[in-house]
């Protein structure tokens, strides 16, 4: 192995002559004479190092440094003198820049990170903002391309048959605004106006089963009650998913105006009140709570004589019992409740059940 | 606080000679204090404890600093360049004068060295160190020069090779053979 005379120096330092390898020991008698000598090395070298603490180093004359400074200003001075007398006047730069400063850098950093973060901050609002107008705009644009609505223009319903291929059906117009729009035309003063509700309750109902509306008048009252302007389902086809059954919903609503549009239907009427004939008001002992009455008993057949604001039954409290007394048209019975503590309950049933509608 | 401590000092020399390049008076004498001590003390053991002439010497070796700040690589180390301006300005010193001569007329007029030295007596490791820098003191100037980079500026053969302008196995060579020459010298001190 070929010894750097260098690795003298390091193994005089760290090891003893008997410390030292074979290969070691013939490197270094090549260079030293023998042992003594070697130890001698090793002696002489550690007092070497030990000659730095133990040497006083010895401070520079302060005024080397004060010579330099003021030898460094005038360099210094002079270049920036001759370049700057060309242009204008200024005052000798100071000693640092102020640009250079830490405080002025991490100021500038700081103000830099704000600005990043503001106007990251104002794009992502800006984009929310987008998002919401396109979801709340009703465009009825004949121009604008559709973008994945070839499936929804294959399922659209039926009322969207009348619109040109490719173009978005004409969004409904708000339930609201028909309603007030139409009726202040034709609205009968004493006839409130529907509420909303009736009308859209018109699109889940609209099937095959659903129940009649009540015929309108045969002056042409509003088609909304016709069984013509039912919308069946075959016409409606909805999705399962939210957001086409509520378009689809505002659809039907719009093409519901639409036909009551078309037909130039009169205001919606209320339809007059029906007379109800005397059966309705029977109270049927089954009706009544369980043992309540002893010996009470109520035919169907009987009913009550109708007098407007005057309960059909009278209400004969008495100091033992409850006397009922109940007025019907063949007559008035008297009736004694056996069990007090139910007399309420079934005061209450005949308030429901008496009461003139 | 920390953000507003002044940068300088934890720039490293390379760092701090770009500043001095341009003209930042901060940075030079960041750096006249990092190296003042350690060059000045140099100069004092090359130049025969003179110290009138190692604070000349000082001076002038800080003034090329930033007059010769172009001709300054900044791919190289600073220390060993910095080292070997140094170097080049004591052997400029050596070749005006007689240096063994004088070396050696210094000494006797500096009452610095002298301590009474008396092998005979036995010294103690004190009488040994100041025996030990008088024949530092006699050797010619670049072992002299190789030795002192070495032990008392603790830099690497790498630096010193870069910093004397010769090859490390030189290097090498002058100190090996150096210690074995004041090891000879000292012999009387041996048991110290």
């Amino acid at each position: 192995m070929k010894y750097d005379p260098e690795d003298i120096e390091s193994l005089l330092r760290h090891k003893q002559f008997s410390e030292l390898y074979p290969e070691e020991k013939e490197f270094v008698l090549r260079h030293v004479e023998g042992q003594d000598e070697y130890e001698s090395l090793r002696q002489t070298l550690g007092l070497m190092h030990d000659l730095r603490q133990h040497d006083q180093w010895l401070e520079p004359d302060p005024v080397i440094k004060h010579n330099l400074l003021r030898e460094f200003a005038t360099e210094e001075k002079g270049g920036f003198t001759v370049w700057l007398n060309s242009l204008f006047a200024m005052p000798q730069l100071p000693e640092i820049v102020w640009y250079r400063r830490p405080a002025v850098r991490y100021a500038f950093a700081s103000l830099l990170l704000l600005c990043g973060v503001g106007v990251g901050i104002w794009t992502m609002s800006k984009k929310d903002n987008i998002g919401n107008d396109i979801a709340s705009t009703q465009t009825t644009e004949k121009n604008e391309v559709p973008t994945d609505t070839e499936k929804q223009m294959q399922q659209k319903p039926a009322y969207a048959e009348n619109n040109q291929p490719g173009v978005f059906p004409p969004a409904p117009k708000p339930v609201e605004v028909f309603v007030e729009s139409n009726l202040e035309e034709a609205t009968d003063e004493s006839v409130p106006p529907p509420v909303v509700e009736q009308i859209k309750f018109v699109a889940p109902v609209a099937t095959d089963e659903a129940p009649a509306m009540e015929k309108a008048d045969n002056d042409g009252a509003s088609t909304l009650v016709s069984k013509d302007t039912k919308v069946s389902a075959d016409d409606v086809t909805l999705d399962m998913t939210t957001m086409e059954e509520e378009e689809n919903e505002k659809a039907l609503i719009e093409d519901v105006q639409n036909k009551i549009a078309e037909d130039k239907a009169t205001a919606f009427k209320k339809p007059e009140a029906l007379d109800r004939d005397a059966d309705s008001y029977k109270v049927k002992s089954a009706d009544l709570p369980q043992n309540t009455f002893n010996n009470l008993t109520l035919s169907d057949n009987t009913a009550p004589v109708l007098n407007s604001g005057t309960p059909a039954y009278t209400w004969t409290p008495s100091t033992t019992n409850e006397v009922v007394t109940i007025s019907t048209i063949q007559g008035s019975n008297t009736y004694r409740l056996a069990n007090t503590a139910n007399a309420a309950q079934v005061k209450d049933v005949l308030d429901l059940l008496y009461t003139a509608r | 606080m920390a953000l507003f401590k002044h940068p300088y000092e934890r720039h490293t020399d390379e760092q701090l000679m770009e500043l001095i390049a341009g003209k930042d008076q901060k940075a030079f004498e960041v750096m006249y204090d990092r190296y003042a001590r350690l060059m000045f003390n140099f100069f004092l053991r090359m130049l025969w404890k003179d110290r009138e002439k190692s604070r000349d010497f000082t001076q002038e070796l800080f003034a090329k600093l930033f007059n010769k700040h172009h001709l300054y690589d900044p791919t190289k180390s600073f220390k060993t360049w910095f080292y070997s301006i140094a170097n080049n300005m004591c052997k400029n010193e050596y070749a005006k004068h007689e240096v063994r001569r004088t070396a050696h007329d210094e000494l006797k007029r500096d009452n610095h060295f002298t301590a009474g030295i008396d092998a005979q007596k036995g010294m103690d490791r004190a009488h040994f160190m100041e025996r030990l820098k008088e024949e530092l003191d006699k050797l010619d100037a670049v072992k002299r020069t190789t030795f002192e980079l070495r032990f008392n500026h603790e830099m690497s053969i790498i630096e010193i090779s870069e910093a004397m302008q010769c090859s490390e196995g030189t290097v090498k060579s002058r100190l090996f053979y150096t210690l074995k020459e004041l090891n000879g010298k000292l012999k009387v001190f041996e048991g110290v």
